[in-house]
């Protein structure tokens, strides 16, 4: 915000800067958890998609900075877009593998509430879209639609996770990555809404909800990290490693 | 007191040093890979020697066969999956042979059980049994979960996975505080496990108390 009183550029630079300041830690955390599975179990090939969500985004917002700040060309849409809609499909997979151990919890009452929230999110987001005038391509309204519609979608595990992982400290990871998420449907709808009418740029005031969203994941990581972090020395089932 | 070296994946080898040791056979060394192992036999000369016959990198075969030439008197445990390679054990004179975890079987061994001696009872056999199978589901989900929930056990009750059978309520304290919820999940995957021991008064209680 106050980049932008210095003018566009303080933003565009701020903005990117911080971003990448951002994503770098939550991509080192991603791959920390990925290797303490040691790709074993639900778990483990959860936490490798995961990670290959988080990189495919780091690597589009790279490109998107290099665009910006380099080659000083308009980075939306461009090949960033491929990496961030070729992430959600990682996303999904993390949560389906992460959830698989406990579904016999989930419950048919869990899956309709879920899936009522996303469906009326989804329409309201469309129908919206629909009666604003745009200064776009079709194609660029159809790019800048994915990103708030996949978010909402995938907040359907998200709420899942909370409901199975209620009172459990592993339900702070999914409540970071919901509050996450719905940042990056607000600020997805934003960056749509302000594209449509070309006033969108760089260091928007709407940006600082992406680094918000980015900021939620990289503490769910973090929290994650430490819960999984304590070893006892004492205890001798961990000892069997010093007979190597 | 009997000695053994484990060579197999590393889950199987963290749950038979748990389960051997409960039956007073003392683990002396582990490996993860053949290659080792003639080393670490050379080096230990231990009693038993616990060995997979499928690791991906290295001839096993050829491997328990050095180990057998060097000393004809160790007691070779080999666990294999594939039934074919019965007939190409013959040269490694094995003194059983096991299916995986097929561990009622390997604690009857006459040396095991002599090793246990008077100590050995039926109820060691439910512990290794329960442990086993909170191990099992716990690996499923992932090797930081099998190690938090060993971990928290020790720390906040100082109990192992085999003490689970007197202490239920310890194992479920620990799986809630992590997974909430979510914990009634792990709790029916093992009671799916042992619901054909159910009969069974200790494990009957056992189940009882973690699913309330």
């Amino acid at each position: 915000m106050v980049a932008n009183y210095f003018g566009h550029d303080y933003a565009l630079w701020t903005y990117n800067l911080m971003n990448l300041a951002i994503t770098t830690p939550l991509v080192v955390f991603s791959t920390l958890l990925m290797i303490r599975e040691r790709f074993h179990g639900a778990f483990g090939k959860a936490w490798i998609f995961f990670t290959a969500f988080i990189i495919l985004w780091f690597i589009a917002e790279i490109i998107w900075a290099v665009n910006e700040l380099v080659y000083k060309v308009n980075p939306f849409p461009s090949e960033a877009d491929i990496f961030w809609l070729t992430a959600y499909p990682c996303y999904f997979i993390f949560t389906i593998y992460y959830l698989k151990p406990f579904k016999n919890r989930i419950s048919t009452k869990i899956g309709i509430v879920t899936g009522g929230v996303t469906i009326t999110v989804a329409i309201f987001l469309m129908y919206y879209t629909s009666m604003q005038e745009s200064t776009i391509s079709e194609f660029e309204t159809m790019i800048g639609l994915a990103y708030p519609m996949a978010d909402t979608i995938a907040l359907v595990p998200i709420i899942m996770g909370l409901f199975l992982f209620f009172r459990g400290q592993v339900n702070f990871l999914w409540f970071c990555i919901l509050i996450g998420m719905l940042c990056f449907i607000v600020a997805d709808y934003g960056f749509l809404f302000f594209s449509l009418d070309d006033s969108y740029y760089s260091g928007h005031p709407i940006d600082i909800i992406y680094l918000w969203a980015y900021l939620f994941l990289l503490y769910g990581t973090y929290s994650y990290n430490k819960i999984f972090m304590k070893r006892n020395q004492e205890n001798k089932f961990n000892d069997q490693d010093k007979f190597r | 007191m009997l000695t053994t070296i484990i060579v197999d994946d590393k889950n199987t080898v963290n749950i038979f040093s748990e389960y051997l040791e409960m039956f007073g056979v003392k683990v002396v060394s582990i490996d993860y890979d053949e290659k080792e192992a003639i080393k670490i036999y050379k080096k230990y000369r231990s009693d038993i020697l616990v060995s997979s016959l499928n690791m991906p990198q290295y001839d096993c075969i050829y491997t328990l066969k050095e180990i057998r030439d060097l000393d004809p008197n160790v007691k070779i445990a080999i666990i294999i999956t594939d039934s074919e390679i019965f007939e190409k054990l013959d040269c490694l004179k094995p003194t059983e042979v096991f299916k995986p975890f097929d561990m009622k079987k390997i604690t009857t061994q006459d040396k095991i059980t002599q090793a246990k001696n008077t100590g050995f009872t039926v109820d060691d056999e439910k512990n290794a049994l329960v442990s086993f199978v909170i191990t099992e589901t716990l690996l499923k989900i992932g090797t930081s979960t099998i190690n938090e929930v060993g971990d928290r056990l020790y720390a906040k009750y100082h109990c192992y996975f085999s003490d689970c059978l007197e202490h239920p309520e310890y194992l479920k304290d620990v799986i809630q505080e992590l997974f909430g919820n979510g914990s009634t999940a792990v709790i029916k995957t093992i009671r799916e496990h042992l619901a054909e021991f159910e009969d069974q008064q200790d494990v009957k209680n056992f189940l009882f108390v973690i699913s309330k």
